[in-house]
């Protein structure tokens, strides 16, 4: 579609070797070198048969048949940065990060998922790229969202899917507080990003990336950011 | 445009009765038809008319008349499908699609997107 063309690839936003990165938690930010990547994928992920006017009957955290989760690293050295397509154009797929803290609400009440409020459907981010910015997770292990689906339509959706394009990294956290500085005020060209959102507050970080950052950095990090620099 | 992924079928069966088939179009959508397949099964001249009705076929809207010959006479619109066609119907929400013929049975196979 002719929409679609003009947007930008989400490829372009992954990062390569040597590019910093602040993920900013409910505690502060934690600021990182990327060493390494390796791209992956999930294609097609299955959420199954949505009946006309109706939701997934639970919510999914797009798991393998033993109940892994894709977009989870499996272990504490890796960060993952994934963006997703949907397929069907109309499927509004509606997104918990963490699990059961609704993102995307607008006004005061939480948003539902049977809105027209807060969701990405298929024409937005589609199945075949690119995908929305808007479709952007960052995770890192013990961290993981979860999704549901909603079918605005009155026939059946025989087969709701998803595309995910998911990139690996290994990264080194930055101690140097001068540096942490000028990524913070964007004197370093680095990525920042707030993980999961902002209402409800930012994602807590898990307490083993607490401990390898420090309370003193993530309190720091906070300073530069409500004083600048 | 049509979108391949956001395509619905749907036949049934058009009659003298006349009525309305498949489901209602959504609020804020509108129902795209991007093809039309239809095949006379009376023994003679028969002609189907397609419209849409908002109160299950009481009352309905005129869109088109399709003309059929002779029996197992087909009408195919279009022949092919590209991914830039535009919709040869378009039928509101609050509204099914309404068929009705002049003299026997028409078979009817639709595809069709719903979208704002």
């Amino acid at each position: 579609m002719k929409a679609t063309l003009l947007k930008e690839s989400h490829e372009n936003l992954f990062l390569k070797e040597g590019y910093l990165l602040a993920l900013q938690f409910e505690q502060g930010y934690a600021c990182f070198r990327i060493l390494g990547w390796e791209p992956s994928n999930v294609k097609p992920y299955s959420l199954g048969l949505v009946a006309a006017g109706g939701n997934l009957a639970a919510w999914n955290e797009i798991i393998d048949s033993s109940s892994r989760r894709y977009l989870m690293p499996p272990e504490e050295k890796w960060i993952y940065h994934a963006f997703y397509g949907v397929n069907k154009p109309k499927a509004r797929i509606f997104f918990q990060y963490p699990t059961r803290q609704d993102r995307w609400s607008l006004i005061a009440v939480e948003r539902t998922i049977t809105g027209d409020v807060g969701y990405i459907d298929g024409e937005m981010s589609p199945y075949d790229g690119p995908f929305s910015v808007k479709s952007q997770i960052f995770t890192v292990k013990e961290l993981y969202p979860a999704f549901n689906c909603y079918n605005p339509l009155p026939d059946a959706m025989d087969n709701v899917m998803l595309n995910f394009d998911i990139m690996r990294y290994s990264y080194v956290i930055i101690k140097s507080k001068d540096l942490i500085h000028d990524i913070l005020t964007l004197k370093r060209p680095g990525r920042l990003h707030t993980v999961a959102g902002i209402d409800p507050p930012p994602a807590t970080m898990p307490d083993w990336l607490t401990k390898l950052v420090g309370k003193d950095l993530l309190d720091y990090s906070k300073t530069v950011m409500q004083e600048g620099g | 445009m049509v979108d391949k992924r956001g395509l619905q079928s749907l036949q049934d069966t058009a009659t003298t009765a006349g009525g309305v088939i498949g489901t209602e179009v959504p609020d804020n959508m509108r129902r795209y038809i991007y093809k039309l397949k239809t095949a006379n099964q009376f023994a003679g001249a028969n002609q189907l008319e397609l419209g849409y009705s908002d109160d299950n076929g009481a009352t309905h809207t005129t869109l088109d008349y399709i003309e059929h010959a002779t029996q197992y006479e087909m009408w195919n619109d279009p022949d092919g499908l590209p991914e830039d066609a535009l919709p040869i119907y378009i039928i509101p929400a609050g509204s099914k699609i309404y068929v009705i013929t002049d003299n026997g049975d028409v078979e009817c196979y639709f595809e069709y997107e719903d979208s704002e």
